[in-house]
C-alpha cells in the first residue's frame, strides 16, 4: 500500500470517475485503474462497483475509505511536522524546576536540549515546593519535578527517578546538634519536631521512602514551603531533612546543615500531564532521561528502587 | 515520503540498531541505510546519529517519531477494517474471549455462533488489551472484563461475573490463607501493568485498590502478558490482581492464588465496535443479550447502576 494508491482511491470515489482521477494525478486511466487494482489485491476487497460509464463504491469501499483518508491525513500531519522541524518551528516547552532547582542536571539537561532539540524552545521556571501537580493541571508548565511521591493525582503520571540528592539535617546554629559533623536519627532530643511540606498528610517525599515510620519516632509539623521552614529551623522549633540542593538554595545566617545518617537519598522525578499528546513535551523528556542515564550519579533508579525494596530498608 | 519510509523510520527508532531493524524489516541493512539518508534528505534534518553500537535517535527524530507512529497506526487500522470484511465476506467471526473464562459461558457463546453457521476464530488478550483489539478492530468483537475503558465502544450487560484472585509469592504469609481480604494487602505494592492508564487491568486492579492504601509500583517495568505478570509477582515485585479462573490455567510453584473476598467481582460483557461492519455483528449481539438476560445475578452483580451508565453511553 502507498500513499499514490490511496490517493487515487480517494480521489475516483470523489469524482466517480477513474478518467477524471486520472486526469487530476496526470496519469494515464490505465494507469490508474491498475494502481486502484492493486490496492483491492492487498487488501483482498473490491473497492469499487465498475459499470461501462462510471465507476462507485462498493459497500466495503464506502466502509473503507474513510479509513484511507485517515491515513492521508496522518501522514500530511507527518510530513507537516517534518517541515517544521527542518525550519527550526516547533513549540515551546515550559519546564518547571522544584525551587532549589535541580543542581547540576540542570545544565547537563540544557546543554542536551541545546544540541538535540534546537528546534524546541525550552523555558524554564520555579516554584515553591510541593506545587508541582496543580502547577502542572494549570497548564502553567508542561513538565515539572517532584521530590518523588506516591501520591500523584488524577490526569499526572510521574516518571522514572533521574536524580538522587543526599539528604541533609537543617537544624538551628544554636541547637546542640550544630556541634556535630554527623547526626544519627537517635541523636534528635525526643521533643524536638521534624518540620517538612505536606507531613501532615504524608505526601511529603520523605514519607514515601522513609524505611522507618518517622511519625511514629518523631513529632512532625507540617509547614506550606521552604522559606516558612527555614524561619522555623531558625528559631529553633524543629529541624529539617532537606535535599542537598535545598542547602545549597537556602541559606539563613542562624540554621547549619550537616550530613544526617539515616536519610534515605532524595529522588527527583519528571511529572507531566497524562492527556499531554505533544510530541515535544515527550522529546524533552526523553532527553532528560536520556541526559540523567549519562551522568556518573544516573545510579537514580537503581538507589530508588533499592531504597523502596526492604533488604535496602 | 512514502509509507514504507515511515514505518522504516519508526523501525530503527525502535530497535536503534540498523541490522536489527533491516532484518525485521525484510531487506538488507545497505538499503535500509539509504531509506533513511532519503528520508533525511526529504525532511532536511538529521534523525538518526550514528554511533558504533548502532544509531540513536536525535531530538528532532523523537518530534517525529510520535506523529510516525499515527500513521502507521492508520494504517494498521486500515488494514485491520479490510481484513474485517473479508472475514465478513467469508462468514468467518473473530472473537476476543479473555485467557480464564475459555469454558462456561465462552463455549455456550461459541457453540451458539456456530450453530447460526459462522466459523468462529477467537484469540485471548491480555487483561489490559482487550478492550483495545475491540477498539482497533483487531477483533470483530469480544468478551471483555469490567470495569475497564470502554470509552466509544458498545457494551451488552454482563454475562457472567468473574470473581479475582490475589497472586502472592508462595512464600508470602498470606499466600496460604483460605481467602484474603484488601485489609490484608494494604500498604502493599502492585506490579503495574502496560497499557492506557485507565485502560482495564488498571482499573480493575489498582484504583479500587488504592484507596485501600495500594501503591502501583512505577519504578518497576510494565507487565503485557500473564506470563509476566506471574514472573513478577514470583520475583517479588508486588502482588497482582487477576480473574481467579486463571489458576486453572497457569499453574505455578512459585505463586500462590489466594481468593479475594471483600471485592466486586469483575464482569464479563460482549463489547463491540459502534463502526463495525461485519455481516454477523447482528446475530452476535443478539446472542449476547440472551446469555446476559439468562446470567445468574449472583454475587456483586447488583452494582447495576454503574453498569446501566456503561450500557446506556
Amino acid at each position: 500500500m502507498n500513499v499514490r494508491q490511496l490517493e487515487y482511491f480517494v480521489n475516483a470515489a470523489h469524482e466517480g470517475s477513474f478518467a477524471r482521477a486520472a486526469e487530476i494525478a496526470h496519469i494515464g486511466r490505465a494507469a490508474l485503474s491498475q494502481q486502484i487494482r492493486h490496492l483491492e489485491l492487498e487488501l483482498g476487497v473490491t473497492l469499487f462497483e465498475r459499470t461501462a460509464h462510471s465507476v462507485e463504491l462498493s459497500r466495503d469501499g464506502e466502509i473503507l475509505i474513510s479509513g484511507a483518508r485517515q491515513v492521508l491525513a496522518r501522514r500530511r500531519e507527518f510530513v507537516e511536522m517534518a517541515r517544521h522541524v527542518s525550519e527550526g518551528r516547533l513549540g515551546v516547552v515550559r519546564v518547571n524546576e522544584v525551587s532549589h532547582g535541580l543542581g547540576s542536571l540542570h545544565d547537563d539537561v540544557d546543554r542536551a536540549l541545546f544540541e538535540t532539540l534546537p528546534h524546541v524552545e525550552v523555558r524554564w521556571s520555579r516554584t515553591a515546593w510541593l506545587d508541582p501537580f496543580a502547577t502542572l493541571l494549570s497548564h502553567a508548565a508542561d513538565i515539572c519535578f517532584i521530590r518523588r511521591s506516591d501520591n500523584a493525582p488524577p490526569g499526572v503520571s510521574i516518571g522514572r527517578a533521574c536524580l538522587a540528592e543526599a539528604r541533609l539535617l537543617a537544624v538551628s546554629a544554636r541547637n546542640g546538634l550544630a556541634a556535630l559533623d554527623d547526626v544519627a536519627i537517635d541523636d534528635l532530643p525526643a521533643g524536638l519536631p521534624i518540620l517538612g511540606c505536606g507531613v501532615a498528610d504524608r505526601r511529603g517525599d520523605l514519607w514515601g521512602l522513609w524505611p522507618l515510620d518517622l511519625t511514629a519516632h518523631r513529632p512532625t509539623v507540617s509547614v506550606p514551603d521552604s522559606a516558612t521552614l527555614l524561619t522555623k529551623v531558625a528559631l529553633d522549633e524543629g529541624v529539617g531533612l532537606v535535599p542537598q540542593g535545598f542547602a545549597a538554595d537556602y541559606r539563613h545566617p542562624r540554621v547549619v546543615y550537616r550530613t544526617f545518617l539515616d536519610a534515605p537519598a532524595s529522588f527527583l522525578s519528571p511529572v507531566r500531564r497524562n492527556d499531554d499528546s505533544d510530541a515535544a513535551v515527550r522529546a524533552v523528556l526523553e532527553v532528560i532521561a536520556r541526559t540523567c542515564s549519562k551522568r556518573p550519579d544516573a545510579g537514580g533508579q537503581q538507589w530508588y528502587a533499592e531504597a523502596r525494596s526492604p533488604a535496602g530498608g | 515520503m512514502d509509507l514504507r519510509q515511515i514505518q522504516l523510520f519508526d523501525l530503527l527508532a525502535e530497535h536503534c540498531h540498523y541490522g536489527r531493524a533491516a532484518t525485521e524489516a525484510g531487506i538488507a541493512q545497505p538499503a535500509l541505510s539509504q531509506h533513511i539518508l532519503h528520508l533525511e534528505h526529504e525532511v532536511r534534518c538529521r534523525l538518526f546519529e550514528r554511533t558504533a553500537s548502532g544509531a540513536q535517535v536525535t531530538g528532532a527524530g523523537a518530534l517525529l517519531r510520535d506523529s510516525a507512529r499515527k500513521t502507521l497506526a492508520a494504517v494498521a487500522d486500515l488494514h485491520s477494517a479490510a481484513a474485517g470484511l473479508r472475514r465478513s465476506a467469508a462468514g468467518v467471526v473473530r472473537l476476543g474471549i479473555p485467557l480464564e473464562a475459555q469454558s462456561g459461558v465462552v463455549s455456550t457463546f461459541v457453540d451458539a455462533l456456530i450453530a447460526r453457521g459462522f466459523a468462529v476464530e477467537t484469540e485471548t488478550r491480555f487483561l489490559t488489551e482487550e478492550a483495545d483489539a475491540v477498539r482497533r478492530r483487531a477483533v470483530d468483537a469480544a468478551l471483555i472484563h469490567l470495569p475497564a475503558e470502554v470509552d466509544g465502544l458498545r457494551v451488552t450487560e454482563p454475562l457472567a461475573a468473574v470473581p479475582l484472585a490475589v497472586l502472592l509469592p508462595v512464600d508470602d504469609p498470606h499466600a496460604s490463607l483460605p481467602s484474603i481480604g484488601l485489609a490484608d494487602v494494604v500498604n502493599r505494592e502492585v506490579v503495574p501493568l502496560a497499557g492506557r492508564p485507565a485502560s482495564a487491568g488498571e482499573a480493575v486492579l489498582t484504583d479500587e485498590y488504592r484507596t485501600a492504601g495500594l501503591v502501583t509500583r512505577e519504578d518497576a517495568e510494565r507487565v503485557r502478558s500473564y506470563e509476566q505478570l506471574l514472573d513478577a509477582v514470583a520475583a517479588g515485585v508486588g502482588v497482582a490482581f487477576a480473574p481467579a479462573g486463571l489458576e486453572q490455567l497457569m499453574v505455578r510453584r512459585d505463586v500462590a492464588y489466594v481468593p479475594l473476598r471483600d471485592c466486586d467481582p469483575a464482569r464479563l460483557v460482549f463489547a463491540w465496535h459502534p463502526d463495525q461492519h461485519h455481516l454477523a455483528l447482528g446475530q452476535l449481539v443478539t446472542v449476547a443479550r440472551q446469555l446476559a438476560a439468562s446470567a445468574m445475578p449472583g454475587e456483586g452483580m447488583d452494582r447495576a447502576p454503574v453498569l446501566a451508565e456503561v450500557c446506556a453511553s
